[in-house]
Parts: C-alpha cells; sequence; structure tokens
C-alpha cells in the first residue's frame, strides 16, 4: 500500500517499483496520465502508446547508473489503466514496464537511479521509489520505500535517486524463500482445502459404491502418509519443471484445473470414484498445484543457481505447512473416524467443499484477473 | 483470486456504513452534549475593548461557554508539531487538531465564529467576509456530491498557548480550504501567515447571491500579467510547469534560496499598483489594522519582490501559476482539476512569510 501519508498533494504522484535481479533491474513505474501528458507535450486524447517518439521519451529519462557508467533500459510495455486515489478518486495512469541491463556484468545492489519522466517539466512532480523485490535481500512482495526523486525547493532542483540496498546473501534469499512457500499455503485455501478433502475418507475401507468402516490407525496413517508423500512429488516435480520454464501451461488453466481437483476429491471423500488409486491421483494433482506454484517463482525471474535454491526454500515452506496441517487433521480425522456421526461428517464437509470448488471453478473462468 | 468476492463484501460493507452516517451538513444547531456540563464562568463583555485585547476576551468567553472536555480539545501546546498540522484537504483525509465546529452548539458556534472575525479583515470578499464564503463553499460541496467530508462542521478552531496579553499563542481556524493561523506575542500580531485559501467551485449561486471567494485574487494576478511589456512578460513567465504550490502545507521553511522571475524595481508606478492590489488580495484578510502595517512593510520591499508565471495569462487553465516573491512576501496561486466538479478547475493559493512564518518557529 502506497501512504499518502501527509503529503497533502492534491495531485496523484508517480510510483516507481524496483525488481532487483542478479543481473538487471525491472521497473514498473505508474504515472497519472495527465501529467504525463503535459510533459510529453501532447494532448492525453492523442497519445500513441506505441509511437516510437512515447519510447524514445522514455529512454531519455530513465536511467540507471553504476561507477558512472549508464546501463541500457528497454521499454517492454506501455499501457494506460485507470486507477483510484482517496483524494482524487478515478483517474487515469500510464503504467510502463522496463529493464535496465548493464552494458558490462556489475553488482545491482549499489546504483545511481535517475528517473524524471513528468518531473523535468512538472516541477512540482513526485516519484516515489520502492524496491518490491530484492531476492538477495529478502524482499520479495513487500514494498520498502527507498527513496524520493522531487523538487529541492531551496536549490531549485531534483537530483538522482542514489540507492545503496543492504548486502544481500542467498541464505537470506533462501529464508524468504521458505517463508514464500509457507505463505503461499497458508493463504492458499484452495490448496489446503485440497489437502483436506483428500485426506477426509483416507481411514476407511472403500465398499462398493460406499465407503466403509474404519480400517485401523496404522493403516490409516499409512495411507495419509503415502497420499501426502504422492501429492508432494507430483508438485515437486512440475514446481521445479515449471519454475525452469521447460513446460509453460496458461495460468488461468492451472487455477481453473485445481478447482476441478477439488471437485473430483469432494466426489471422492463422499462416495469413492477411485478407490485403492488415490496415489495416482494424488500424483496427478499434485501436478497440477506445483504448476501453479511455479507461476509464482518463473515471476521472480532469478539467474539458475538462484532459482534452483529459490525452489528448494519455497518447497520447504509448502512441506512445513503441510506437515503443520497433518498434524492438526490427522489426530482429528483418526478420532472421528471410528465414530458414526462422520458418514454425516464427511458427507457435508465434502458436499460444502463441492460447492466452494464449484465458485472458484466459475470465478477462475469468469473473472480470472492474471496476478 | 478471490478478489472479486473479497470486493463484493468490502462493497457491501461500505454501502452499509455510508447509509448509516450521513452526517447533518449544517452544524448550526447541531446536537451537543455541552450544555449539561457547561461551567459557571462569567462570560464577560468585550464590546469595549479593541484590537487584540477584545480577541483574548472573545477567547476567554468563548472557553467559559466549553465543557471542561471540549476546553481540552480546544487548548493545545505551542509547539511546531501542533502549528504545522493545517492542510489543504478535507480534515477527513488530513486530520487537524482542536475542536470541531460540529461539536459545538449554537451559541458556541457563533462564539468561535466571532473569534475568526475578530481575527480577520473586514474588506468585502476579502477577511471574514471570504472567510464565511469558503465555509459555504464547503457546504456546497457537501450538497453537491462531496458528501459528509466536506461543510463547515468539519472546520476546526485550536488555540496553540493561552491567549493572554502577555507571552505567545496562535489562534488556528482551519479545515478543507482556508487556514487562518494567527501568532500573537505580548499583545502583539507577529505573525497572520501561513495562511491558507482556496475555493471550489470557483463560483456558485446560493439565493439572490453569487459567489466567488477567490475570484479578486484571480482578477489581481490577471491584471499584473495583462499590463507588463513582452520584455517583462518574458523575465516573469517560466516554461516549467507548476501543477501544485510549491510550499502547500508540510513545506514548511522550504523557501527558494534564490528569487526568480520578473524583479519589481523594473515596473513603473501603475504597474507596481497592480501588484500591491495583488497584495491587498491577501493581507486584506488579516485585520484592518495589522492588514495595514504588514502591506505597508511589503510595500517598501516592492523593488526587491519578483513576479513568476507558468500557464495561461487567464489564469482559469489548470497549472497556471503565479507567485509574488519578496523579502517577507511569499504568494502563491494555483490552478487545479477539480476534485469534487470533475469538469471544472479549482483554485489553491499559499500566503507565507520569509521571515514571520509562524512567528519566526522553525521546531
Amino acid at each position: 500500500m502506497i501512504s499518502h501519508s501527509s503529503t497533502a498533494h492534491p495531485m496523484p504522484n508517480s510510483v516507481v517499483n524496483l525488481y532487483v535481479y542478479d543481473q538487471s533491474i525491472a521497473g514498473v513505474a505508474k504515472m497519472p496520465l495527465d501529467d504525463f501528458a503535459t510533459a510529453f507535450g501532447v494532448p492525453k486524447e492523442s497519445i500513441n502508446l506505441n509511437s516510437p517518439e512515447l519510447r524514445r521519451y522514455f529512454l531519455n529519462h530513465i536511467q540507471i547508473i553504476t561507477e558512472a557508467k549508464p546501463w541500457q533500459t528497454h521499454i517492454e510495455s506501455v499501457r494506460v489503466i485507470n486507477s483510484n486515489d482517496p483524494i482524487v478518486r478515478e483517474y487515469q495512469e500510464l503504467l510502463l514496464n522496463f529493464i535496465c541491463t548493464p552494458v558490462k556484468r556489475t553488482s545491482t545492489r549499489d546504483f545511481t537511479f535517475k528517473y524524471d519522466a513528468i518531473i523535468h517539466q512538472v516541477i512540482t512532480h513526485k516519484i516515489m521509489v520502492n524496491v518490491v523485490q530484492d531476492w538477495q535481500g529478502g524482499i520479495l512482495g513487500s514494498q520498502v520505500q527507498v527513496g524520493e526523486i522531487a523538487l529541492n525547493i531551496p536549490k531549485g532542483q531534483y537530483f538522482p535517486l542514489v540507492v545503496k540496498l543492504q548486502n544481500g546473501s542467498w541464505w537470506k534469499g533462501f529464508g524468504s524463500m521458505v517463508s514464500l512457500g509457507m505463505y503461499h499455503i497458508a493463504e492458499g485455501a484452495d490448496h489446503l482445502l485440497f489437502l483436506l478433502v483428500l485426506l477426509l475418507p483416507c481411514m476407511l475401507v472403500p465398499n462398493g459404491q460406499n465407503w466403509g468402516a474404519f480400517a485401523s490407525a496404522s493403516f490409516g496413517i499409512k495411507h495419509m502418509v503415502k497420499l501426502v508423500t504422492a501429492f508432494t512429488l507430483g508438485h515437486s516435480i512440475t514446481l521445479f519443471v515449471g519454475a525452469f520454464q521447460w513446460i509453460r501451461l496458461p495460468q488461468q488453466w492451472v487455477e481453473v484445473w485445481i478447482a476441478l481437483s477439488i471437485m473430483i476429491s469432494s466426489i471422492h471423500a463422499y462416495r469413492p470414484l477411485f478407490a485403492k488409486k488415490e496415489g495416482w491421483i494424488a500424483l496427478g494433482f499434485g501436478f497440477v498445484h506445483g504448476m501453479a506454484f511455479a507461476s509464482i517463482l518463473m515471476d521472480i525471474r532469478l539467474s539458475a543457481g538462484a532459482l534452483a535454491w529459490s525452489i528448494l526454500g519455497f518447497n520447504l515452506g509448502i512441506e512445513c505447512m503441510q506437515i503443520l496441517l497433518l498434524t492438526v487433521v490427522l489426530p482429528l480425522i483418526l478420532w472421528l473416524s471410528k465414530r458414526s456421526e462422520y458418514i454425516l461428517f464427511r458427507k457435508v464437509v465434502s458436499a460444502i467443499s463441492f460447492l466452494i470448488a464449484c465458485f472458484w471453478m466459475l470465478e477462475r473462468i469468469f473473472f480470472f484477473k492474471q496476478l | 483470486m478471490k478478489k472479486p468476492l473479497i470486493n463484493l463484501v468490502l462493497l457491501f460493507i461500505f454501502i452499509l456504513s455510508c447509509s448509516k452516517s450521513e452526517d447533518p451538513i449544517s452544524t448550526s444547531g447541531s446536537t451537543s452534549n455541552s450544555s449539561s456540563t457547561t461551567t459557571t464562568t462569567q462570560v464577560a463583555d468585550c464590546g469595549g475593548k479593541l484590537g487584540v485585547d477584545k480577541l483574548i476576551c472573545l477567547c476567554d468567553n468563548f472557553k467559559a461557554r466549553l465543557s471542561s472536555s471540549q476546553l481540552a480539545s480546544l487548548q493545545m501546546a505551542y509547539t511546531f508539531s501542533n502549528i504545522k498540522t493545517w492542510s489543504n484537504l478535507p480534515a477527513s483525509m488530513s486530520p487537524r487538531i482542536g475542536i470541531p465546529f460540529s461539536a459545538l452548539n449554537a451559541s458556541q458556534l457563533a462564539a468561535a465564529k466571532e473569534i475568526v472575525q475578530q481575527m480577520s479583515g473586514t474588506v468585502i470578499n476579502e477577511g471574514y467576509s471570504e472567510v464565511q464564503q469558503l465555509w459555504l463553499a464547503d457546504d456546497y460541496l457537501s450538497a453537491n456530491g462531496g458528501g459528509s467530508a466536506y461543510g463547515v462542521g468539519n472546520y476546526y478552531l485550536a488555540f496553540f498557548g493561552t491567549p493572554d496579553s502577555k507571552g505567545q499563542f496562535e489562534i488556528m481556524m482551519t479545515g478543507h480550504h482556508k487556514t487562518v493561523a494567527n501568532t500573537y506575542k505580548d499583545g502583539v500580531l507577529i505573525a497572520a501567515t501561513p495562511h491558507f485559501a482556496a475555493t471550489e467551485p470557483l463560483s456558485w449561486i446560493s439565493g439572490a447571491n453569487t459567489y466567488g471567494p477567490l475570484n479578486q485574487e484571480q482578477a489581481a494576478f490577471v491584471d499584473i500579467l495583462s499590463n507588463l511589456t513582452s520584455d517583462q512578460f518574458t523575465q516573469a513567465h517560466v516554461s516549467t510547469t507548476y501543477s501544485d504550490l510549491l510550499l502547500g502545507p508540510n513545506n514548511n521553511w522550504q523557501f527558494p534560496s534564490t528569487s526568480s522571475g520578473l524583479k519589481c524595481n523594473s515596473l513603473n508606478a501603475t504597474q507596481k499598483q497592480l501588484v500591491i492590489n495583488a497584495l491587498k488580495t491577501y493581507v486584506n484578510d488579516i485585520d484592518d489594522d495589522n492588514a495595514a502595517k504588514i502591506l505597508s512593510k511589503y510595500v517598501s520591499q516592492i523593488d526587491n519582490t519578483y513576479l513568476l508565471h507558468s500557464g495561461t495569462n487567464a489564469m482559469n487553465t489548470r497549472n497556471d501559476y503565479f507567485r509574488i516573491d519578496g523579502p517577507n512576501v511569499w504568494i502563491e496561486f494555483s490552478v487545479q482539476n477539480g476534485i469534487v466538479f470533475r469538469n471544472n478547475v479549482h483554485f489553491h493559493s499559499v500566503w507565507r512569510d520569509r521571515i514571520d512564518d509562524y512567528g519566526t518557529t522553525k521546531n
């Protein structure tokens, strides 16, 4: 969240979010279209987002410099979005994706950010600069403000922003990936629900069209471990394959498949669909869930070594949360499965899960939002 | 992924909460629990007093009408962190300190307004007349789409330090588009700045009256601009865009170390008079005696005062900007996009003093 704090500026400012990678720095710049039009010198209705002039404008006003050597800036995409601000309410913003790469390999942790889009003309404009990803610095997904480019009023000038990121390390990166993995499972209700319905009938013996009686504690626990291991194996494989982008599936369909996996598992928990083949099913659905995990890591754009390290950390985080879930769910299911009320409980839970999964399915088909 | 659902739920909650909180727009006669706890202090007759003596008397009377909890909100310590709390945003977006008008009953409100009147000048469309019009402007915003964040009930009165004929204190009346902040020391006004005035809408009709609280300010700048020679205009005009005031709220003691623009020593007497006319539209916001003193100081420095302009000469288009920058005086006027009336512009303006701002208190 961007705090408006007490700046009391009635006009929205620019925000630049930086992604610090091993060998490059990418940025997403958001700026009010009105002010951009003023600075660009073209009425906002006549701005052509694909014009070479517009690209040249940004190439002239966005630069990263280390040791007096400018990096190369590349404009990846430009579009206009509708935004909302508590003060001016709805307004249009220009959203720019760029990436800066040093000509010769150099550290990406100490640099001068020479950004003066808009402010070169609109002197009252301000640019807030955040780092939203710095794997080595342990910043992932959060927003750390590193400074502001604004007019120094007494001096009558604005200055480039000198950024010195604290020393990073692979351990910090690894640690942040573990917590990202844990966070992802804890936040990802769909993964939790899938595991829950998968484990719901695992203590029971299938009896034709219905679930039968409680088997035994040792059978149940072994079964549960088998299912969880198969699921873990499945998602670990596709997490690895997906994160390295050896296979790339549309994110929307992966999400739809996850909803489907919960629907099918819910039916199975209600009455056996694939009795005795649960291991294979868990493995198969593990593949699907792993693709979803991978899409998170793909966005982080790490070098191969850091990526492998990250996959390990991320997966470890996921497993930690799974084990935590098991320690709660296992004794509960073990205890409940023996009771006669369990039939009703299992049916109600699986019916509710089915409905939730249906809802997700529809939502992901019709209201899918690319992250 | 689950955003649409969450948004729906939030929207629902928002609609519910909004429908519950329709505040009354007008504060006159607003309910207050103060009558039951009003102190028994005698209310003095201030009629025979003048100037700051009368102001202090009115302050004492106002305090006598307040409950102890109201008094605690009103009477604050004189610290820089307290006196800099004015803003150009509605109080709901940039919280003020002091007592809100909405928390006063009719007689308390009348007493509060009397204080503001005593601090202000009597020139029509300036001074207290301008203050009243800007209160009305906020009521107009509230009634025409702005909602409960706007309106005179969201203006605040605060005493920083105890109003007394000895020692230093500031009285601040602050709300969305007007801040009056006068500092007094040992019974004398030592600063009338920072002073903020803005208006949305620019003008409106209410009953038989047409209001345009900052039209004189705008017209005064247009007058200056249209009477400059092309050489003078070239010196005053910059191509840089100013979308806002440089020294709005929070930008305290940030005056540029060098002044820029057209130096007024090159103006002829008629042109200088137009600059003085513009100064008057700010200085006359303060009580007449002090306005005259401040004006004569600013006039004596006019040859060392600079004019800076950006945008169009009509001062009615977004990003139009005018500045008067002297050894003491600092006035900025900025034309910005409308907030409630999106297709119109609105004015923001600040008057500061390079030396005497906040009575020279800096931290």
